[in-house]
């Protein structure tokens, strides 16, 4: 009986044993495919394709030629019959808003007055077009005042109230100008009606002084007078601004600030003209410094090495070059740099149809950009090929007599002069009697305000008075450090990191009171890498997007202007 | 001595019954995933082979028996099916020979044999040209270059103050449109044949969304006008249903949709886009 009771047992640990055997190999073999979401495989191809189509039907470029991107999510959602949305990021091309703004000295603000036409008046009873759309009376400027006197040329102010369709808004404020230029008080569109903030020519056609450009920035209406600021410089930029850069449409205002004005000074871009304008931004620096934050800054002077020392000057990376000319030329041959920045703005400026051989720039001072903190700019975006600065002046040489120091090897110890303050430097042997003979291998030492910097081999860069050496070492009592910096000379400087001061991008150029028209292209070129290239659109909700698709592409015109366009999409 | 050959013990056969009940709970739970397993393997299959059967069409030109990419002058000879004339450009040529089931078009059966396909298809053609209209000019004021004369009815004269326009070609004519906005929204084109009526709209006919409008002897849907952004009014989507080919859908399968995309190249216009919505299942 006792071994029936042992048998049953077996039986039962061999059937559990199979069991679990049985579902282990089971449940082993089996494999449940793993879930897919094939709704995202299917818009990964869709979004992909008909990123391909756009760009291969030439529906993209149309749309970024326009300057209007987010056209491009409309014919997306069009073409796709799906609430497809996207986003996307489109780099190198000039498709940004662009708020110019120039700073205007106190000289250049004008206030003169009005008063109401009177019988015998040139026009009188002539200016039925104006007055039709005005809701008070027509006023013309006063003819004794200095601005009318100069020019020659009556202006008229209408309240108009543009603002309001088909109606008046009941209250007296004058807000338009038309500019009578001789033509016997008949108005064509160039004459008006100019808007406040509007940029008007203030003289005839005729006449050879083009400096006659204002901006209309207020009327007052107890007072009956009107503020213009001058605008010439404004005038040439917004003219060339306003054009297409290699066919793609631009939207650009141009306006005039001052800082001692409470108007708007909220600009993508500044443009602070003569240097004598520096002296307002000392005097205003919270208010410059503010502005900078949200702004790029181009300097359009020639500044003196007292100018660059300013201390926002020092903030924004400027720098002065010590050293002299190799030559002196008439005019400066202009070239642009192998640099990233450089062919950007060439692009720009070839878009525009500017050709370099006709630049005039001047450096107006010998500024380097100073890019980092070697004052080595080598990153020029245009620089003069026929001229250089002589950097051998701004070599470390010995200035004093040496002391031995060191009791192997002879080593020595001297005053060294730098442009800036100097350095004593020491010449040391790595070497010594054995098994290595003294004067194999010599290197230089550099004493600092925090310290003796090196040693240094010939051919290793060290940094004093923020440039950079190169150690060139002839005995163990003479060496000189060479100067390792580019001598280029730039025509424009620019900084895309701003050294010590929140900002965003800076340039400077040579001042000129009439700059040619190829110059102006090259400002304006710097004006649009000032801005930045980079634009955004966005759909509501597409920002949870996870899919993207690149499209390289380029606008051929003048010039073959690439660009990089990231489209986001999202379901 | 007590023979015990043939003996069946009480545990034997509680052993048995047990492995006999383990293997049916086995079986029970396995049987009960095959049709998840088979499901999903299915989708797998179908999504996999829909975007190898399409791109082969988008990406190359097919083959008829002698070589040649003009297959489709020849259709009963197709060796392999294409219908691009480079990278997802589509022929208008070959897309015309495709027929669901004239035997002297490619029709759906050989479709099947050269794709080599295990799942139908159903797939739907419809060209979307796009209308750039970025140009644009304050209402009764017209350029001069085009020189513009502008309608003279009333809605036209309700319309928004920045009149846009632009040109389109089809077949072989150019196409000038004007587009008016109404309460803010772009949602009125005028149409003229250039070679008729110029920039000439005093009769112009007008069009709105999901009207048909006829250009270059085919008639068009306007789909849509752009109304994002700043610059609403700067283009124009119409539509045009070229051709369904393949089988009738079956609506108890599970069905895959697929769009794909591609330029559309055809005699006497610019190139368009082009969507091809695919719809596959397992037969």
């Amino acid at each position: 009986m006792a071994e029936l009771t042992h048998k049953g047992a077996g039986y039962s640990i061999e059937a559990v044993l199979s069991a679990v055997i049985l579902f282990t190999f089971a449940f082993g073999a089996v494999q449940i495919p793993e879930q897919k979401d094939w709704s995202t495989f299917q818009d990964e191809i869709a979004a992909r394709d008909l990123s391909f189509t756009l760009k291969k039907t030439g529906d993209i470029n149309n749309i970024l030629r326009n300057s209007n991107p987010e056209a491009i999510t409309s014919a997306a959602t069009a073409i796709s019959g799906e609430n497809l949305r996207i986003s996307g990021t489109v780099e190198n091309l000039p498709l940004n808003e662009l708020n110019l703004g120039f700073h205007t000295m106190p000289s250049e603000i004008h206030r003169n007055f009005s008063e109401p036409m009177e019988t015998g008046d040139r026009c009188n009873g002539d200016l039925a077009e104006i007055s039709s759309n005005s809701e008070h009376p027509v006023l013309k400027t006063n003819g004794s005042q200095v601005l009318e006197n100069r020019h020659g040329v009556r202006l008229y102010f209408g309240d108009t109230d543009a603002r309001i369709p088909g109606g008046y808004n009941g209250q007296v404020d004058y807000d338009a100008l038309w500019v009578d230029n001789g033509t016997r008080c008949v108005f064509s569109p160039s004459e008006g009606p100019y808007m406040t903030d509007e940029i008007f020519m203030w003289g005839n056609t005729t006449d050879k002084d083009n400096e006659t450009y204002y901006e209309f920035k207020s009327f007052n209406n107890s007072q009956k007078s009107f503020t213009v600021y001058k605008a010439d410089q404004a005038a040439q930029f917004k003219r060339e601004l306003s054009k297409p850069v290699n066919g793609i449409d631009t939207d650009t205002t141009v306006d005039t600030f001052n800082f001692s004005s409470s108007e708007r000074t909220s600009f993508n871009v500044v443009i602070f003209q003569k240097n004598n304008s520096l002296d307002r931004i000392d005097a205003y620096e919270s208010r410059f410094k503010n502005l900078l934050r949200n702004s790029s800054v181009l300097f359009l002077m020639n500044i003196s090495q007292s100018d660059v020392n300013r201390d926002f000057m020092k903030d924004i990376g400027f720098a002065w070059v010590d050293a002299d000319y190799t030559a002196n030329p008439s005019s400066y041959e202009a070239t642009f740099s192998d640099y990233s920045t450089s062919d950007e703005v060439r692009s720009y400026f070839q878009g525009l149809g500017g050709s370099v051989e006709d630049l005039t720039l001047s450096p107006g001072g010998k500024v380097i950009s100073s890019q980092g903190s070697t004052r080595t700019s080598r990153n020029d975006i245009l620089y003069a090929r026929n001229t250089a600065y002589q950097v051998t002046d701004l070599d470390g040489v010995r200035s004093g007599g040496e002391v031995f120091i060191g009791s192997g090897c002879t080593e020595t110890r001297a005053d060294y002069s730098f442009p800036g303050p100097d350095h004593r430097v020491e010449i040391v042997d790595l070497g010594s009697s054995t098994p290595t003979p003294c004067g194999n291998r010599r290197a230089v030492r550099v004493e600092t305000a925090t310290g003796w910097k090196g040693p240094f081999l010939e051919n290793e860069l060290l940094t004093v008075n923020n440039r950079t050496y190169m150690p060139e070492i002839i005995d163990e009592d003479e060496a000189t450090l060479r100067f390792a910096g580019s001598g280029k000379v730039e025509l424009i400087n620019h900084r895309k990191v701003l050294e010590d001061i929140r900002g965003r991008r800076a340039a400077r150029a040579g001042f000129q009171a009439n700059y040619s028209r190829s110059d102006i292209k090259m400002l304006s070129s710097v004006v649009y890498w000032l801005r930045g290239d980079q634009v955004q659109f966005q759909t509501a909700g597409s920002e949870q997007s996870t899919l993207i698709t690149p499209v390289i592409g380029g606008i051929k015109q003048e010039v073959f202007l690439p660009y990089k366009a990231e489209l986001r999409w999202s379901n | 001595m007590r023979e015990r050959k043939g003996q069946i013990t009480i545990e034997f056969i509680l052993s048995t019954l047990f492995f006999i009940i383990m293997l049916g709970a086995l079986i029970f739970i396995v049987v009960d995933y095959v049709p998840e397993i088979e499901n999903l393997n299915k989708r797998a299959q179908v999504n996999m082979e829909t975007r190898r059967v399409t791109s082969m069409l988008l990406t190359s030109p097919g083959l008829n028996s002698t070589g040649s990419t003009d297959w489709e002058l020849s259709p009963n000879s197709v060796e392999s099916i294409g219908l691009a004339s480079s990278y997802h450009v589509v022929e208008k040529s070959k897309l015309d020979a495709l027929n669901t089931r004239s035997v002297s078009k490619f029709n759906y059966s050989q479709f099947q044999e050269v794709t080599d396909a295990e799942n139908d298809y159903r797939m739907s053609f419809t060209v979307l040209p796009i209308i750039d209209t970025s140009e644009n000019y304050l209402r009764t004021e017209p350029p001069e270059n085009p020189n513009i004369t502008e309608p003279g009815n009333s809605d036209f004269l309700s319309a928004g103050n920045t009149v846009n326009y632009g040109s389109i070609l089809m077949g072989g004519n150019t196409y000038n449109v004007l587009v008016t906005s109404h309460d803010g929204s772009y949602d009125t084109l005028y149409k003229n044949q250039h070679s008729v009526s110029g920039w000439n709209f005093t009769d112009a006919p007008r069009f709105a969304s999901g009207d048909s409008v006829e250009l270059g002897g085919r008639n068009f849907t306007v789909k849509s006008f752009q109304n994002r952004g700043d610059e609403s009014g700067t283009l124009v989507v119409l539509s045009r249903d070229l051709k369904i080919f393949g089988s009738s859908l079956v609506v108890d399968s599970t069905i895959v949709r697929l769009n794909r995309y591609a330029a559309l190249e055809q005699t006497g216009a610019n190139l368009q886009p082009l969507r091809i919505e695919v719809f596959a299942w397992r037969n």
